[in-house]
């Protein structure tokens, strides 16, 4: 199976019950609502890059590119948030527990696990409190703010770059 | 005369939430906030609060360690964990000496977990 069928196996593996355990994760962490995005409007991550920015953003400890989820958020998002008050850094850190906990959330499902597993060849870590599988990641959560209301959804980028195509096929070895 | 309490936690976002909830809901007094496990030690010496809310995955030493430090020097501390490390670590915990164990996320908006939670404090200062 090519690499591309994997992340899309990857990437469906993540429908189903998922985006409701994300939905509550928003609502108990932040206490925000937010609505599900049409698959059909889900959008793609033109580039890896971005990941390491948005871990050291969101708070999260991780030295290297550890995130298989690096979410997106605008900075109009930071003012949704209850009790925040405009406090920049208290938002970015009531997100890098949104992100915590997504890391809890994927470990917990193994559909999605086996479906990265077989993608990247590596074992995943079982670990509440870190974002899952180091390096390798493809996929990208989309949070998009409209009025009062945030609509998220999963990217995927359409093309894999040389350098994660090196990444994965080392860990294959 | 009110609880005083040590906040042990490295998201700002967290250690907030559970300072307001002290101080409006419990009408205790946060007393110090910590962001590892080396500044809840320190801070415990410092301060000696009645009760200690502590975070397990924290950069620098974690909070299982510094559960073991404080209570091998204070064994009459009262530590309660707040952390959404689940399994075996919570049992480690409470053989340390932990008296209590909350999950996160902490479901601030949720009257029935506002309960749980204030229970499970009661709870822990009474044990």
């Amino acid at each position: 199976m090519e690499i591309e069928e994997k992340i899309d196996k990857v990437m469906q593996s993540m429908l189903g019950e998922f985006p409701e355990l994300v939905r509550n994760l928003f609502q108990d962490t932040l206490g925000l609502e937010i609505e599900e995005i049409d698959s059909e409007k889900w959008s793609i991550v033109p580039r890896l890059s971005m990941k390491q920015e948005h871990s050291m953003n969101m708070g999260l400890s991780n030295d290297d590119w550890s995130s298989l989820l690096a979410m997106s958020f605008s900075a109009e998002m930071f003012n949704l948030i209850p009790g925040v008050d405009g406090d920049i850094e208290l938002a970015r850190s009531g997100l890098g527990e949104v992100l915590n906990g997504m890391g809890g959330v994927l470990a917990g499902n193994s559909t999605i696990i086996d479906a990265f597993q077989e993608l990247t060849q590596a074992p995943p870590m079982y670990y509440a409190n870190e974002v899952l599988y180091p390096k390798t990641s493809s996929i990208q959560g989309v949070l998009v703010c409209q009025g009062e209301t945030i609509d998220f959804g999963w990217a995927c980028r359409s093309t894999i770059s040389p350098m994660m195509r090196r990444m994965l096929e080392r860990n294959k070895q | 005369m009110s609880k005083r309490v040590l906040i042990v936690d490295d998201s700002t976002f967290l250690a907030k939430q559970i300072k307001d909830f002290m101080e409006k809901q419990m009408s205790f007094e946060v007393v110090g906030l910590g962001k590892d496990g080396n500044e809840a030690i320190a801070l415990y010496k410092e301060l000696k609060p009645d009760l200690v809310t502590m975070d397990l995955t924290m950069p620098n030493k974690d909070g299982q360690e510094a559960i073991k430090e404080i209570m091998e020097e204070f064994p009459d501390a009262t530590i309660m964990v707040v952390s959404a490390v689940r399994g075996s670590a919570m049992l480690e915990c409470m053989k340390l000496g932990a008296k209590g164990y909350v999950e996160k996320p902490l479901k601030f908006a949720d009257p029935i977990f506002v309960e749980d939670f204030k229970k499970s404090i009661e709870e822990v200062l009474e044990f």
